[in-house]
């Protein structure tokens, strides 16, 4: 019986942690250009090398689909020594760039409020001396 | 705001892009190996030399309220050195095009390469009062040229055979044949050197 109290008790502290561990930020990232090195892109991680940038459209997302709804989305990051994120002169594109290796946020806003972080991860090209 | 979406729509390539708005271009400089004549402005190159600079310019139609300004995405691959950005790191490097309110309107990757070979355009002889212009061109391991401004230290191993001219600081050196004998000419450029033997002789 203890034992099942104590399991009851996990489950719920479980459930009520996973909205603070969700790195689903509700948004696609769809890439508009091409780095020349492998680059992910998705609302749950981002690796990216240092030195390569890519401009992308922030598309929000509702019921996992594209929203229209006029949601305005805006990315910041947690460290511009690591990575930099630039907003486009269009309105929901913005421009990723690896800065230095190490990890960082990409944090998302929903018409001004934080919907989440994506964990963002750059890569050292290899070639340095 | 469409048209600026273009601007980004167009730039998925490395090197020489252009867009409706605007392009990257380069300001000639001294010791470039991809361009003649210093002041001028050429399309940015796509591969570019470890340690050399550009002088990497944006130009196009005004499409922010604050001035445009070309930088490095990455200190770790590129530094500033006064209006130029010099390439630091082999791989892959991209150049910004942003505002001073931090809005990007184009970005473009370049690629660096190490030097692997500095080759020489040298005559094999010249007679004692003539003097030649001696070419350096530095290429990477494929043999392909490679752009951007370095800085050169020309040589000779007996001055009293084959001297060079002391402002011969580019790519560009301009030898004089002073004695009867043979002399090596050598040029370094970073990590990178070559040398050319080259006899004074009044008949070859």
């Amino acid at each position: 019986m203890m034992r099942l109290v104590l399991l009851q008790t996990t489950a719920l502290a479980a459930s009520l942690l996973l909205p603070c561990c969700n790195n689903q930020a509700g948004i696609e990232l769809n890439p508009r250009t091409n780095p020349p090195l492998d680059t992910t892109l998705t609302e749950s991680e981002i690796r990216i090398h240092a030195g390569i940038a890519v401009a992308v459209d922030a598309i929000p997302l509702s019921g996992g689909e594209p929203s229209d709804d006029g949601t305005v989305v805006t990315l910041t990051s947690t460290d511009m020594h690591v990575i930099g994120v630039d907003p486009a002169p269009a309105e929901g594109v913005f421009v990723i760039y690896g800065v230095m290796p190490g990890t960082a946020d990409v944090r998302v806003y929903m018409n001004g409020d934080v919907a989440g972080d994506i964990p963002a991860t750059v890569l050292d090209q290899g070639g340095r001396p | 705001m469409a048209v600026v979406a273009v601007v980004l729509a167009g730039c998925p390539h490395r090197g020489r892009e252009q867009s409706p708005m605007g392009a990257f271009g380069v300001v000639c400089a001294g010791g470039d190996a991809a361009c003649d004549e210093p002041g001028t402005t050429g399309a940015l190159p796509a591969v570019v030399a470890v340690g050399a600079a550009l002088q990497i310019v944006f130009t196009g139609d005004q499409v922010t309220d604050s001035p445009i300004r070309v930088r490095a995405a990455s200190p770790y691959m590129a530094v500033a050195d006064g209006p130029s950005l010099q390439f630091t790191a082999p791989g892959f490097c991209a150049v910004l095009a942003r505002s001073e309110a931090g809005t990007v309107v184009d970005l473009a990757h370049v690629e660096v390469r190490p030097i692997h070979t500095l080759a020489l355009e040298a005559p094999a002889w010249l007679a004692p009062g003539q003097s030649a212009v001696i070419v350096a061109q530095p290429r990477d391991a494929s043999d392909q040229p490679l752009a951007g401004s370095l800085s050169y230290a020309w040589s000779s191993s007996d001055p009293s055979v084959v001297a060079v001219d002391s402002s011969s600081k580019g790519r560009r050196a301009k030898v004089l044949g002073v004695g009867a004998g043979t002399a090596t000419l050598t040029v370094e450029a970073g990590a990178a050197r070559a040398s050319v033997p080259i006899t004074v002789a009044e008949n070859p």
